[in-house]
């Protein structure tokens, strides 16, 4: 029998039980190292804040009452964990820390790189550069359009349950989003 | 002109269904509209090139200690489950009883070790007193255990120690196998995901009677049906055994192709014997699997390392496979640069290419590694029967099972144990994917993030490999919806719709069941793989959407793979 997590939550705010949890890290840890891990392209960071997370659930726990939807209160808390970390300038301006060094001619369009003629352009399609680049691109978008990229398209949530997670009106999320896009599609 | 319609919305499928409408409408007439949607989607299909990555095998471990601090700080610390250096010993230090190292463990043990030990002691003593165990009893209960990948040398067993029997039964006459070595439950997998109670899994297995019913799942994997396995495999290196099935199954036209082909690829092998994967555009963790992928290349010609044209290639790969296996058995690393890669895929194909070459030779010098090869693939297999990226990982993933199965299928052949099983429990969870229509999922039912044509094609082939009638009614269904979705090599611009990987395992599918189908299916893949081949020679390169993890090494193999359908493999029908 599969509890909701939001039920998990209760029983560990019940009873401390450890097993509800560990379930509940079962379930969220991949989506949350990635939800990281898109704001900072680093897998051993990303993996340290998301158990932080966890660890902030634990004290949170007290005051827990599930109004909303578990995964909102989850990415409220992470994305809380996240501005404290900008703040405090832990995490910093995020330098992008890339698997491959960057295409020497950065000015290709990235448009070029995919329908490319020659055959030297198109070869740059197959390996990761082309990743690369978008991770990039991704990381010059301002800090609040990258969020809402993440949310929405990365954790695949719905325009109101990211406006929940981030307090902002709906209209707010799509224009955020709409901005984000059509910065993403000039580069492209 | 810019029309106020939310395009990314209308994408995102977030509107209102009259909204939705109105738009489409207005798309059949605006042109402005329809480039606009078409930027956005490239957008998305970017965006969706970002990677996503798995957290490290330890991780869940770590942060349950964590947790541990913070949840009662007060608690005497747990350390995790201990490897014994073998029954004797563990059964010495509880006979020991208050010897001080047995207090040691039993004060940092968690409780359900203290109550295992106290069981084990139990039954050791039971056991010494009225049974008295002997080698090959014990061997039946405690059959290998393989440590987990990740553990620190000093922990492992040496290879030579481990000794996995070929048959249940021990020959008389044979020299007795080594003491064989007990070992608590992988020390890197969380307590929680080692032993799910199947009542939290939301996974119901098939009845067994759904597999009488289900076509011939016993006579194809009977001893019979094995011998005949083993023969097939055996055939290609004959003399004009290949010319003769090309023109039986309709290949003519590729001889050419394949032998450019496999020089090509024969040059592009490194010294050490691997293939530079990065050189050809790959991502280098997957170094091990293109090798192996290579190498199923040759021994699809019938080379070995032993024998044929290319046998100095192979003799090359393979050792190179050999000396990238770790001592539990499993091929290739286990994690690059510092991060976990999805080391399943490089293991099950470098395991194919290992247990073809073994089986072709029956060399006794890779017979311990290609055993203990099979034996990491089962020790991998989730309880749901499926593998995913890494060992035991509790996700089940139809594509990195359909790259177990082939070495299995062979391992059954070989009489491995434990593969039969195996294969059983694979064919089960494919089946659990497969919708009543056909269609597989990738990790679950209905579950098509990439789409589902490559993943109806993987699970169509294994289950006729395992045992699936060619006229059964799913099968039916899914060589329908190949033919719905035949090979086609896209222009260039849609480069990332091509896809090797499909037109593999469509060909294999395909080829299996014969007929009709079979005879469509052949005429466009043979065309777009020659017409790929014609693109090469003149300079021009052929991606598709997985090359940016394979590069040319990946496509090329493919390719040849499925030019060698007509040799590689007997329809089933015959």
């Amino acid at each position: 029998m599969d509890l909701p997590d939001a039920e998990l939550m209760l029983q560990f705010k019940k009873r401390r039980d450890k097993n509800a949890m560990t379930e509940l890290v079962r379930r969220h840890q991949k989506a949350l190292v990635n939800f990281f891990y898109r704001l900072m392209w680093d897998q051993h960071a990303a993996e340290d804040l998301t158990q932080e997370v966890f660890i902030r659930l634990v004290t949170a726990a007290k005051d827990y009452t599930p109004r909303a939807k578990f995964t909102t209160f989850l990415y409220q808390v992470a994305r809380n964990l996240w501005i404290d970390k900008l703040r405090k300038g832990e995490v910093g301006s995020r330098p992008i820390s890339l698997d491959a060094p960057i295409d020497p001619d950065e000015n290709t369009g990235l448009s070029e790189l995919i329908a490319g003629q020659s055959p030297d352009a198109v070869q740059r399609v197959i390996n990761h550069e082309l990743m690369a680049r978008v991770k990039k691109i991704i990381s010059s978008l301002p800090e609040e359009q990258q969020m809402v990229l993440n949310l929405t398209y990365y954790q695949g949530m719905s325009y109101a349950e990211t406006a929940e997670v981030l307090d902002i009106p709906v209209g707010t999320v799509k224009s955020r989003l709409h901005t984000a896009i059509m910065k993403l599609k000039e580069m492209v | 002109m810019k029309c106020k319609y939310d395009l990314i919305s209308y994408l995102r499928g977030d509107l209102a269904s009259e909204e939705t409408k109105e738009i489409k409408r207005h798309l059949d007439q605006c042109t402005f509209c329809q480039a606009e949607l078409k930027k956005i989607e490239q957008v998305f299909q970017l965006l969706g090139t970002v990677e996503k990555v798995e957290p490290s095998v330890d991780f869940a471990a770590r942060v349950s200690q964590a947790l541990d601090e913070v949840i009662t700080p007060a608690r005497v610390q747990t350390l995790r489950p201990f490897i014994t250096p073998s029954w004797t010993e563990r059964l010495r230090l509880s006979l020991q009883g208050v010897g001080e190292r047995s207090l040691i463990y039993l004060r940092y043990s968690p409780a359900w070790a203290i109550s295992a030990a106290v069981h084990l002691t139990l039954f050791g003593i039971l056991a010494l007193v009225f049974i008295g165990p002997t080698q090959q009893q014990l061997s039946e209960h405690f059959i290998i255990q393989y440590a987990p990948p990740g553990t620190p040398p000093e922990k492992l067993v040496p290879p030579s120690e481990v000794y996995i029997p070929f048959s249940d039964q021990a020959q008389p006459g044979q020299p007795e196998p080594p003491e064989p070595t007990m070992i608590e439950p992988p020390p890197y997998l969380p307590e929680t995901t080692w032993k799910p109670s199947t009542a939290e899994r939301p996974f119901t297995p098939l009845p067994p009677p759904t597999w009488t019913k289900r076509g011939v799942w016993l006579e194809r994997l009977s001893v019979t049906a094995d011998t005949k396995f083993l023969d097939a495999l055996g055939q290609r290196a004959q003399k004009d055994y290949q010319a003769q099935a090309r023109r039986k199954y309709d290949g003519q036209g590729t001889e050419k192709a394949l032998a450019q082909g496999l020089k090509s690829l024969a040059t592009q092998q490194t010294a050490d014997g691997s293939w530079d994967v990065v050189r050809a555009g790959g991502r280098a963790e997957y170094t091990v699997g293109l090798t192996g992928l290579s190498l199923l290349v040759f021994l699809g010609e019938g080379n070995t390392h032993l024998s044929g044209p290319y046998q100095a290639t192979m003799d090359k790969g393979i050792k190179y496979l050999l000396n990238h296996r770790q001592r539990d058995g499993l091929l290739g690393p286990l994690s690059f640069e510092g991060h976990t890669i999805n080391y399943m895929y490089n293991h099950g194909i470098a395991s194919f290419a290992l247990l073809e070459d073994y089986s072709l030779t029956r060399d006794e010098s890779l017979a311990e590694a290609a055993v203990a090869a099979v034996s990491f693939i089962i020790h991998a297999q989730n309880d749901e029967g499926g593998w995913g990226y890494t060992a035991r990982s509790g996700i089940n993933d139809t594509s990195v099972t359909g790259w177990q199965i082939p070495a299995l299928r062979i391992a059954k052949a070989l009489e491995i144990k434990g593969a039969l099983e195996s294969l059983r429990k694979a064919s089960q969870w494919l089946a659990s994917v497969t919708d009543e229509h056909g269609y597989v999922g990738y990790r679950g039912l209905n579950h098509y993030p990439n789409g589902y044509q490559a993943l109806t094609a993987v699970g169509m082939f294994a289950q006729l490999y395992l045992g699936w009638e060619t006229s059964d009614q799913l099968i039916e269904h899914q060589a329908k919806v190949l033919l719905e979705n035949l090979p086609q090599l896209h222009p260039v611009g849609q480069e990332l719709d091509n896809d090797f990987y499909y037109w593999y395992f469509g060909t294999l599918a395909m080829f299996l069941k014969g007929g009709e189908a079979w005879k469509t299916w052949n005429q466009h893949m043979k065309q777009v793989l020659l017409n790929s081949y014609e693109k090469q020679r003149q300079g021009e390169l052929v991606v598709d959407r997985w090359s940016g993890y394979g590069g040319r090494i990946y496509t090329t193999a493919l390719a040849l793979l499925t030019l060698e359908v007509y040799y590689r493999y007997v329809p089933l029908t015959e």
